[in-house]
């Protein structure tokens, strides 16, 4: 073996070793900065407003901190505006009643099915629950 | 300032003198903004605070200066057959650049804080995501966890995004000062651009109308109109992954190299007019 392919061959294990100390550093610090992720929590409490029951039956719904709320019955129904193919807010369409994505043109129909892609999963429904005389929704932190 | 550049290595220079530009002028700008009332803060850049709409403008476009100069310096070497000349290690290091100026540009677009910067983050996060084993941590190293507003991104904005390039550029240049006369060009040229194209905050939330990502990224959200997610990142991995092959490949593997990344550029274009025409939303 010669001093070149010798000298060659040294220089490859050195960037080797160095790519594997850089990549091992890396995957600890993304491990770490996923295991953040679920220290801060997922899901946060919005209290919807007081005059929701006035104001949703004047309108065919109304849109609160990237929740849509409609009022059936007696209790209210809630999806998330999150669009399901990439997070963009989707916006009512008060001439379907269903909404639409204003990335990546995904609709959704009154119940948040879909109609359109790209996005494939329904609109997710956002449980309300009756606290007192006030009426809270639970969302995860990244609705929308 | 140190000696002058060689005049092959002219756009080099001038994507340092460019990058010296963006700090010094994002340096002006940081009293000036606010990440937990973004677009306000923007707004008033615009309006309230005089001259502050020339600062940001310049910091913008002397930011696409860094890009599009580093951009042309690259194909310069490679046209040259100059690629073997850089050792493989420096090469790679340097081909980082690329994506590091992207991604400065786009946080720098997030940090507007309207609805386009908002629906620019949720994709962003959601494609980050969608990398396999390692992508909610990324997400959240990148962009900080859900609900965490753009303080993270501001943080990588003017700490991460200046600090890298500048190392990179270093260790490629072996200058950490741009030449006076790279620097007074990047200068004029940002000014320049700066007086005639207008560079304002977009539509606030709730606005209507479609939303569209940075213009530079536009045939990325072209592609997530028909392709799947993952596309959005593995395309921009794969292009450079393509440029830092270019330092280990000879005739007509370099070719193929070099087809693949034309082809990566004409997929781009094609989208972004798709996007542009068909519409959304």
């Amino acid at each position: 073996m010669d001093r070149a392919s010798r000298f060659c061959r040294r220089t490859f294990l050195g960037d080797a070793w160095r790519t594997v100390a850089w990549g091992a550093a890396g995957v600890v610090t993304l491990g770490l900065a996923g295991m953040l992720r679920h220290v801060v929590g997922r899901t946060i409490d919005i209290p919807l407003p007081a005059d929701l029951l006035e104001r949703a039956g004047r309108q065919d719904g109304v849109q609160v901190d990237g929740i849509f709320v409609r009022w059936s019955g007696d209790t209210p129904t809630a999806f998330s505006l999150r669009c399901t193919h990439l997070g963009c807010r989707t916006r009512p369409d008060p001439a379907s009643g269903g909404f639409a994505c204003p990335c990546h043109g995904s609709r959704f129909d009154r119940e948040g099915a879909v109609i359109r892609g790209p996005a494939e999963a329904p609109l997710a429904r956002v449980p309300v629950r009756l606290e007192g005389a006030r009426w809270i929704a639970t969302v995860e932190a990244d609705h929308g | 300032m140190g000696e002058r550049p060689a005049d092959g290595h002219r756009f080099g220079a001038l994507s340092l003198g460019f990058l010296a530009v963006t700090v010094l002028s994002g340096v002006a700008l940081v009293p000036m903004y606010r990440p937990e009332d973004a677009l306000a803060s923007v707004e008033a850049i615009h309006g309230a605070i005089p001259g502050a709409w020339l600062i940001r403008a310049v910091h913008a476009f002397a930011a696409l200066g860094f890009l599009l100069s580093t951009v042309i310096h690259l194909a310069q070497v490679v046209v040259r057959g100059d690629v073997g000349r850089v050792p493989a290690g420096i090469w790679w290091r340097s081909t980082l650049l690329l994506p590091i100026a992207v991604a400065g540009m786009l946080t720098g677009f997030l940090l507007r804080g309207d609805a386009e910067a908002i629906a620019a983050m949720a994709v962003g996060r959601g494609v980050l995501g969608s990398v396999p084993w390692i992508g909610e941590g990324l997400a959240t190293l990148l962009l900080g966890p859900p609900g965490a507003g753009l303080g993270p991104v501001a943080l990588h904005h003017a700490g991460t995004l200046t600090v890298l390039p500048w190392l990179l550029s270093f260790e490629h240049g072996r200058r950490a000062w741009p030449d006076l006369r790279s620097l007074v060009t990047a200068l004029l040229a940002s000014i320049a651009i700066a007086g005639i194209v207008p560079v304002a905050p977009g539509p606030a939330e709730g606005a209507a109308g479609r939303l569209l990502g940075p213009w530079y990224l536009l045939g990325l959200q072209g592609m997530l109109l028909d392709l799947p997610v993952v596309t959005a990142w593995i395309v921009p991995a794969a292009a450079v992954l393509g440029v830092g092959m270019l330092a280990h490949v000879r005739g007509r593997a370099r070719t193929a190299v070099m087809a693949g990344l034309g082809g990566v550029a004409v997929a781009w274009v094609g989208w972004t007019v798709r996007l542009l025409v068909a519409g959304a939303g």
